[in-house]
C-alpha cells in the first residue's frame, strides 16, 4: 500500500499552522533571542520544510529551506539576528499564505513563492533591494500634495518609491502609505525616517507579509489537538460520575463510570501514527535524493493510535533507522538492477498490535547485513577473538550493531553516518520500556523492530486460576471453555489449550504495562482487582510458542 | 550555596550502600508479592501501591550482597514510565554524602539507573 497523501492534508495544514504560529512568535523576538530560541526556530523551519516535501509541495519546501538556511547562518554567527528578523518574518508570512491556500484546496504557490525564496537567498548573499511598507502619520497641516511630494522625494534618498496611496485625512490626522524598494536594513530606515519632513510617526514592515502584532503570542509547544467529540465525551463521563455521587448505586456501577472516564481521558492522549509518519517519509525521501537512490517509503498501520508522548519519543530513533535503511541498505538503481531487483528500493514501516504490545517494524529490501562482515568487524574492533566470533550465532552477531561505536561502514555516510548510532536507538527504545529486535538476510534486506508496551488500558479479559495464581487472557483470544466430566476446565485458544483450576469469569480489567524482562516471560501486563489481588495477563502468542 | 544531595543509607550484611533520594519515589512496608513464574531472580514479583503495579527487585542480589537485619521495606523508584521497587531488609537512614562513616564503615554510592539498565 503506497501512501495516499491526500489523507494527510488536514494533518499537514494543522501541523504547519502550529509550526508557523510558534515560529512567528519566536521570530518577533529574534533580535533578543538566545541560542535556544534560534535553535527552536531552526527546528520549526526544518519541520515545515520536511512536511511540505513529504506532501510534494516543492515551492513551500523551497521557501522553508531558504528560511532554514537563514537561521543556520544566524546560528553560526554569520548573520545578525536583528537583520535576519524581517526576512524571516517575510518568509514565514509567505509560508503562512501558501499553507492557507492549501487549506482552501488551492495550489500553494500563487507566484509569490519564487519571490520569497529569492529574497532570502539574496539576503544570504548580500543586501539587495526589498520592498518595505511604511505607514506614516504626518504632522498637522502636512496632508497637502506639496508636503507629501516633499516626503516622497526625501524617501528617494533611501530607495525607490514603488507606490504611494493617496493620503487620507480623518479626525485631523493625515495618514500615508508608501511602498519603498530599498536595500537598507530596517534599523537604518528606523533611524532615518524620523528626520524626514512632516513625519510625526511611522510604522515600517516588510511588504506582503501578514506581520505579527507586537502582542506576545502563545507558542504552540505543548498544545495538543483534541477532537471536539472526545472532549465532549470526557465532560459527559465526568458529569455522570458527579451525578452518581448523589445516587445510592452499586460499587460496580461506579467502577464502570470510572473506567469510562479513564477511557475517555486516555482517548485524549492518543494520536494516529500518521501524525508523525509524514516526517519519516520526508526524511527517507531526502536521504534518497541526497544519495541518488530511488526509494519508496510505505506506511502501514498509520491509523493506529498511540500516546502522543510515545510518538514524539519514538520519532528520533525511527528517523535514524529509516535513514540507515536508505543509506546503508538500499542499493543504487544500477546495483539493484544487476541484482535482479526493481530500480526503486522499498522501506516499509508497519505499526501493529502485538498482544498487549505495539510493534513498529522498519523493513527494507536492500542489501541486508552480512554476518561474516560483522564477525570480521567484531574481531577488528577487539570485541571478540577470532574463535569467539566464529562461535557466535548470526543473531548474536547482528546484535553487535547496537553496541556503542560498532559500525561496519568504512566511512560515515552522507546521510546516516553523522547521527546517532544504533546503540543510541536501542537505549532510546529501552528507555521507553521497549525492546529492539533485528533480523537481516544478505541481499534481501534488514528488519528492525521496536516493541513497546501500551499504556494503561481497560480491556475485556477472561479471569481464571491455576496453581500459579490468578491470571487472565484477552477475551477475544479464548474461543471456548470446555468442562470435562470431573468439572475440570480448559480454555481453548486457536492453537493451544490451557487447563485451569477455576474459571473466575469475564471482566473488564485495567491492564498496566510491565517491564521488558517480565514481558519476555509471556506476561503482557497485569491488573489490580477490586480486592487488591493482582492478575497476570498472559500473552496468547507466548502460550502458543 | 547548593543544597547537598541527600542519600538513603542502607546497611546490608556486608556493606553500607547509599541511594540518592532523587532516584526514589518513596519507602513503604513490604507488601504481599504476586509471584512471577518463569521470571528469573532478581525479579521477585509484582506488588501494588495505591493501585499502581510495581515490579519488585531484590536489592541485595542486585548489589551482590546479602540481606541485613530488621524488617523488610520496599523502596519505590522514581521513574516516569516503568515502575520498579526494591525489596530490602536492613537498617535505613537518611544521610548526607559527607556525613562520615567511621563508626559504621564506608558508604558506597549506588548508581540506580546504571544498576537497572
Amino acid at each position: 500500500m503506497s501512501l495516499d497523501l491526500s489523507r494527510y492534508l488536514d494533518l499537514y495544514v494543522a501541523e504547519s499552522r502550529e509550526h508557523l504560529a510558534a515560529a512567528r512568535a519566536l521570530a518577533t523576538q529574534l533580535p533578543q533571542a538566545g541560542e535556544a530560541a534560534v535553535a527552536e526556530l531552526y527546528r520549526h523551519a526544518h519541520s515545515l520544510k520536511g512536511m511540505a516535501a513529504a506532501m510534494g509541495y516543492a515551492r513551500v519546501a523551497e521557501v522553508a529551506h531558504a528560511a532554514e538556511d537563514l537561521l543556520d547562518a544566524v546560528r553560526r554567527g554569520r548573520e545578525e539576528r536583528a537583520h535576519a528578523a524581517p526576512e524571516l518574518l517575510d518568509a514565514l508570512g509567505c509560508l503562512a499564505a501558501m499553507v492557507e491556500r492549501v487549506a482552501r484546496g488551492e495550489a500553494p504557490d500563487d507566484g509569490a513563492a519564487d519571490g520569497c525564496a529569492r529574497r532570502l537567498r539574496e539576503r544570504l548573499a548580500g543586501p539587495l533591494p526589498r520592498t518595505w511598507r511604511m505607514d506614516f502619520v504626518l504632522e498637522e497641516g502636512r496632508c497637502d500634495a506639496r508636503s507629501v511630494a516633499a516626503l516622497l522625494t526625501a524617501l528617494g534618498g533611501l530607495g525607490v518609491v514603488r507606490t504611494a496611496a493617496a493620503p487620507t485625512l480623518s479626525d485631523g490626522t493625515c495618514r500615508l502609505m508608501v511602498l519603498l524598494d530599498s536595500a537598507a536594513s530596517r534599523e537604518v530606515l528606523l533611524a532615518a525616517l524620523p528626520h524626514l519632513p512632516g513625519v510625526r510617526s511611522f510604522h515600517v514592515r516588510p511588504d506582503a507579509v501578514d506581520a505579527p502584532s507586537d502582542r506576545p503570542r502563545r507558542a504552540a509547544q505543548g498544545v495538543a489537538r483534541v477532537p471536539a467529540a472526545a472532549l465532549e465525551a470526557l465532560a459527559q463521563s465526568a458529569q455522570d460520575l458527579l451525578l452518581e455521587e448523589s445516587r445510592p448505586r452499586s460499587a460496580a456501577a461506579r467502577r464502570r463510570l470510572v473506567a469510562r472516564l479513564h477511557a475517555h481521558a486516555t482517548e485524549l492522549r492518543l494520536e494516529p501514527f500518521d501524525s508523525v509518519a509524514h516526517r519519516v517519509v520526508a526524511a527517507g525521501r531526502q536521504a534518497g535524493e541526497a544519495l541518488g537512490r530511488e526509494v519508496q517509503i510505505v506506511i502501514e498501520g498509520g491509523d493506529l493510535r498511540l500516546e502522543r508522548s510515545l510518538l514524539d519519543a519514538v520519532l528520533e530513533p525511527l528517523l535514524h533507522v529509516v535513514r540507515n535503511a536508505v543509506d546503508h541498505g538500499i542499493e543504487s538503481p544500477e546495483e539493484r538492477r544487476s541484482a535482479g531487483k526493481p530500480r526503486e528500493g522499498r522501506v516499509r514501516l508497519r505499526l501493529e498490535s502485538a498482544g498487549a504490545d505495539t510493534r513498529l517494524t522498519v523493513q527494507d529490501d536492500g542489501r541486508g547485513l552480512d554476518p561474516g562482515t560483522l564477525r570480521e568487524a567484531a574481531v577488528r574492533l577487539g570485541i571478540a577473538a577470532d574463535s569467539e566470533a566464529a562461535r557466535m550465532t548470526d543473531g548474536e552477531v547482528l546484535a553487535l550493531i547496537t553496541r556503542p561505536g560498532f559500525t561496519t561502514a568504512l566511512a560515515a555516510g552522507p546521510v546516516s553516518g553523522r547521527g546517532v548510532g544504533m546503540d543510541v536507538v536501542r537505549t532510546a527504545v529501552e528507555g521507553l520500556g521497549g525492546t529492539l529486535e533485528l533480523a537481516a538476510r544478505p541481499g534481501q534486506g534488514t528488519w528492525v523492530s521496536f516493541r513497546f508496551p501500551r499504556g494503561i488500558a481497560a480491556r475485556p479479559a477472561l479471569l481464571f486460576r491455576t496453581a500459579e495464581g490468578l491470571a487472565a487472557l484477552p477475551l477475544e483470544s479464548v474461543t471456548r471453555v470446555e468442562v470435562d466430566g470431573h468439572g475440570r476446565s480448559t480454555l481453548c485458544l486457536l492453537e493451544v489449550r490451557v487447563p485451569v483450576d477455576e474459571v473466575v469469569g469475564r471482566r473488564e480489567i485495567v491492564v498496566q504495562p510491565l517491564p521488558a524482562a517480565v514481558r519476555a516471560a509471556g506476561y503482557s501486563g497485569a491488573a489490580v482487582l477490586e480486592d487488591g489481588e493482582i492478575a497476570l495477563l498472559l500473552d496468547p502468542a507466548a502460550l502458543t510458542s | 550555596m547548593p543544597t547537598p544531595e541527600r542519600l538513603l543509607a542502607v546497611r546490608l550484611a556486608r556493606q553500607r550502600w547509599a541511594l540518592r533520594l532523587v532516584d526514589l519515589a518513596g519507602v513503604c512496608e513490604m507488601p504481599a508479592l504476586r509471584a512471577l513464574p518463569r521470571v528469573a531472580h532478581p525479579v521477585l514479583g509484582l506488588a501494588h501501591r495505591h493501585g499502581r503495579i510495581v515490579t519488585v527487585l531484590d536489592l541485595p542480589a542486585l548489589l551482590r550482597d546479602d540481606p541485613g537485619e530488621g524488617p523488610e521495606s520496599l523502596l519505590l523508584l522514581a521513574s516516569p514510565r516503568t515502575h520498579f521497587g526494591l525489596r530490602v531488609r536492613g537498617d535505613l537512614r537518611l544521610t548526607l554524602p559527607d556525613a562520615g562513616g567511621d563508626e559504621d564503615g564506608p558508604l558506597l554510592r549506588v548508581d540506580l539507573p546504571a544498576l537497572l539498565a
